[in-house]
């Protein structure tokens, strides 16, 4: 049911109307769980959300297919944007609620409240309301600005890949060039973002970047991943505290991985000239790297080894990984990592002395097409005792109904094309001692002591 | 203050008596047009927006003619070597990967192509603005399809479809309809009851997008496709500007302005590139009876998958194949599209490509990637290490 002005008249009125349309959309379960009764208008209320939410990726030239930008061209979406926003689909940021750690740094998902009042909007015929209210401007930052300079300003360093030319459309194509890094000095890394510059954002799938040092005898030897970027990715935040070392005189190694015309985005002309991926480095003031107590690293963890992953056609396949420590750690960011008939991922601790379960995160509507890296909140980000077990489970399906699955009718093994499948998630670590563990755990229990004596007052 | 309210209440303005005259005239003429010839507009819209209605049964001639006039085109011997050319345009297309048509896309993508036939467009397509500018007569209007090449099957169906949108617009410009959900409900049902209706459920994409014959109207007739999704883009406009007028103060007026666009695309701005939809052109329309938007959608598509078959080069039976169109277009027991299908394709269209927003403004296209493209979500999907 949803309110119908009445003929000539600037109030609603009692008119009812029985929307097929409304039915015929929600009849999948939208979860509204308090509707504003007033009247919810674009200008008034929507807007606001839309442009805070929605038009850093619905903008002219943006990542998304259409723009948000005005009334005209939100409007006519207003039933789509009402079905994706209840079910939590949009923004797009795959994270289920009420399990596990919830506090995370660069979540994009939508509050409660606000997607009550887009419910409400689409209900009540997505009205534009009183012209003469000018909703909020946007503010967004242009397309090929950093991702953390609004918080950070710009990188204190930035390395870019060797530019190549290549095809607005074509095949898989893998470039891996060297950059160096020209410091002089250790330094700790504060944020990281891996941006395609310009008109490369339509044809680069993924680029990851891997740390080499000079071992002496004039070749070089891997030190760390650095980063991992695919589509999607927003970029790493290192938490006070901890040191992600870049050392002197390093060089990054790339694997940059293309797709020219795949990406469905589009590329000006018939060739994208000077093809370049960069990498922006925020790093510690100087002198910090004395102070941090622990180092933080970023790893591959493995669920099983991928070349034995075969997924059979209209078939199904999970996959876990168990990873213990000597020492204790503190898992600062989780990043499932799989393509297009990997479905769902979680992380969960296992306790051997009790035998208990915790789950940490869990992404039941799992996509390749946003590869989030989960980044918790330093003080609630999962404190690891020396000898618990980090569970990684990963689902896959094969089968027609999973919507993003190209072809069911094949088998699928684990390799690096865009067709195979691969079973790993990347997990930033600070590695503790016991003392420094015994610290975190303490301060924990203060926090949790001081929420609790405020709660009471 | 009280004496000439008293007046008001008791005389009668001589222009209203001429009023009531009309009134009872057009709705004798009403009555019978509504039983023979339902396809002329309706006497309160004709009576409330007669710009607009003579408008529409200009258009309603216009679309019969751009049939006859491809059919004229594609039949004769003077079109013989376009038409070759033309064809081999289409087997291309036919076979191009998609990476190669987004190649091709991108190329073209600043540049209008004229079409193999474009003199002779350019000639029709000058004769059309004419007729869109001027009054038809009555006789005119019901004989548009007189001596049309369509098959009676396709013409009955393009009827019905006439009779089910005037009676739509009669709702939408009748101020004493308070209940216009519960009118529109009883138009389709009216509607539906008969053969020769198309379902109120949406039919899928691939009847448009991948029929035999797909896409060779577009590209075989840039210029007249234009004209066609425009007469569907004015008559969608309308009853979004309809609805919103009926809404809120802050709309009256806005049929004028969609009139207005209308003009400015037949001097050649913004003429729709895709067929225009209901949820894009006429959103209000598919929030209040997505039934009757989802019926004047399956129309505009019958019209332009109709088109497609005419505009084909040098096929024959064409009559067969548009028979088993008609056979498809009017099966209630086809397979249908879901409603978030038929929203998805009808909105990836694009607002801007369809002939703008009835009402507001869009100076630029909305779109970041084009329809074709959506196709290849799977496509958007990285690999690592």
């Amino acid at each position: 049911m949803k309110l119908f002005h009445s003929r000539n008249s600037s109030m609603p009125t009692t008119v009812a109307v029985s929307t097929t349309a409304a039915a015929l959309i929600f009849s999948v379960q939208v979860q509204a769980q308090s509707i504003p009764e007033e009247e919810i208008t674009y200008n008034s209320h929507v807007a606001a959300i839309i442009n805070e939410n929605c038009v850093v990726c619905h903008r002219a030239g943006g990542i998304a297919p259409m723009t948000f930008t005005s009334y005209e061209t939100v409007r006519p979406w207003a039933p789509i944007i009402g079905y994706r926003v209840g079910r939590r689909e949009m923004p797009p940021y795959a994270y289920d609620q009420d399990i596990g750690v919830q506090h995370l740094i660069g979540d994009w998902r939508l509050e409660q409240q606000d997607i009550d009042t887009v419910l409400a909007w689409v209900e009540q015929g997505a009205p534009l309301g009183n012209t003469d209210i000018i909703p909020p401007a946007v503010e967004i930052p242009s397309l090929d600005e950093w991702n953390f300079t609004e918080s950070l300003g710009s990188p204190d360093l930035v390395l870019g890949s060797q530019p190549i030319d290549i095809p607005a459309a074509g095949n898989d194509m893998w470039h891996r060039p060297y950059t160096m890094t020209g410091l002089n000095d250790d330094r700790c890394i504060r944020a990281m973002q891996v941006k395609p510059k310009g008109a490369s954002k339509a044809v680069v799938h993924h680029a990851n970047s891997t740390l080499e040092i000079p071992n002496g005898d004039g070749s070089y030897e891997r030190f760390s991943q650095l980063t991992e970027y695919a589509m999607g990715k927003w970029g790493e935040m290192m938490p006070e505290g901890v040191c992600r070392k870049l050392p002197a005189n390093g060089r990054i190694a790339w694997d940059i991985h293309m797709y020219p015309g795949g990406l469905g985005a589009m590329a000006p002309g018939e060739m994208i000239e000077d093809n370049v991926v960069e990498l922006g480095i925020w790093f510690y003031d100087k002198g910090y790297e004395n102070e941090a107590r622990f180092d933080q690293d970023l790893r591959l963890y493995k669920l099983g080894e991928q070349d034995n992953l075969i997924i059979p056609p209209h078939g199904y396949e999970m996959t876990q990984g168990f990873h213990s420590f000597d020492h204790p750690v503190r898992v600062d960011s989780f990043q499932p990592h799989g393509h297009l008939r990997m479905n769902a991922a979680s992380l969960e601790i296992y306790y051997p002395e009790t035998g208990q379960i915790e789950s940490v995160s869990q992404v039941s509507k799992w996509s390749a097409t946003w590869h989030h890296n989960h980044i918790y909140e330093p003080n609630v980000a999962p404190l690891v005792p020396t000898g618990a077990v980090l569970v990684i489970k990963q689902w896959y399906d094969n089968t027609a109904e999973n919507p993003n699955n190209p072809d069911p009718d094949v088998f699928v093994m684990g390799g690096s094309r865009t067709a195979d499948e691969m079973t790993h998630a990347w997990l930033a670590m600070t590695h503790l001692d016991e003392e420094g563990y015994q610290e975190l755990l303490a301060e924990r229990l203060e926090q949790q002591s001081e929420t609790v004596t405020s709660t009471l007052k | 203050m009280n004496s000439q309210s008293s007046e008001r209440k008791t005389s009668v303005h001589p222009s209203a008596l001429l009023l009531l005259v009309f009134l009872l005239l057009t709705t004798v003429i009403g009555a019978f047009a509504q039983t023979a010839f339902a396809q002329t507009m309706g006497r309160v819209f004709s009576a409330q927006e007669s710009e607009l209605a003579e408008l529409f049964d200009a258009a309603f001639i216009a679309q019969a003619k751009i049939f006859a006039e491809i059919s004229a085109i594609g039949s004769s011997p003077a079109t013989q070597a376009a038409r070759d050319q033309f064809e081999q345009n289409l087997h291309m297309h036919e076979n191009m990967s998609m990476a190669e048509m987004m190649a091709m896309m991108q190329m073209h993508a600043s540049m209008t192509m004229p079409g193999p036939f474009d003199e002779l467009e350019s000639h029709f397509g000058t004769q059309m603005i004419i007729l869109l500018k001027t009054r038809q007569s009555r006789s005119a209007v019901l004989d548009a399809y007189e001596n049309s090449p369509l098959p009676r099957q396709v013409v009955e169906v393009l009827h019905r479809g006439r009779q089910f949108e005037s009676r739509l617009y009669e709702i939408l410009a009748d101020p004493s309809v308070s209940d216009i959900p519960a009118a529109l409900r009883e138009d389709v049902a009216n509607y539906l009851s008969a053969d020769g209706s198309v379902p109120a459920k949406p039919i899928p994409a691939d009847l448009l997008l991948e029929h035999p014959h797909a896409g060779a109207f577009a590209r075989g007739y840039p210029k007249l496709s234009g004209f066609l999704w425009a007469t569907q883009w004015v008559q969608l406009a309308t009853i979004e500007a309809l609805l919103l007028q009926a809404q809120e103060v802050q709309y009256w007026g806005s049929v004028d302005t969609v009139r207005a666009r209308f003009q400015g695309k037949m001097q050649g701005s913004l003429l729709p590139v895709e067929l225009p939809m209901t949820p894009a052109i006429a959103p209000t329309l598919f929030t209040l009876s997505p039934d009757a938007a989802v019926i004047i959608d399956n129309l505009n598509i019958f019209e332009t998958v109709i088109a497609d078959v005419l505009s084909y080069p040098n096929l024959e039976n064409k009559d067969v194949a548009t028979d088993a169109l008609v056979a498809q277009f009017t099966n209630p027991d086809t397979s249908f599209a879901s409603t978030m299908d038929y929203l998805l394709f009808a909105l990836r269209g694009g607002i801007y490509n369809q002939g703008g927003p009835a009402i507001g403004e869009l100076s630029q296209s909305e779109r970041n990637r084009s329809r074709s493209e959506m196709g290849m979500q799977h496509a958007m999907i990285m690999s690592t290490q």
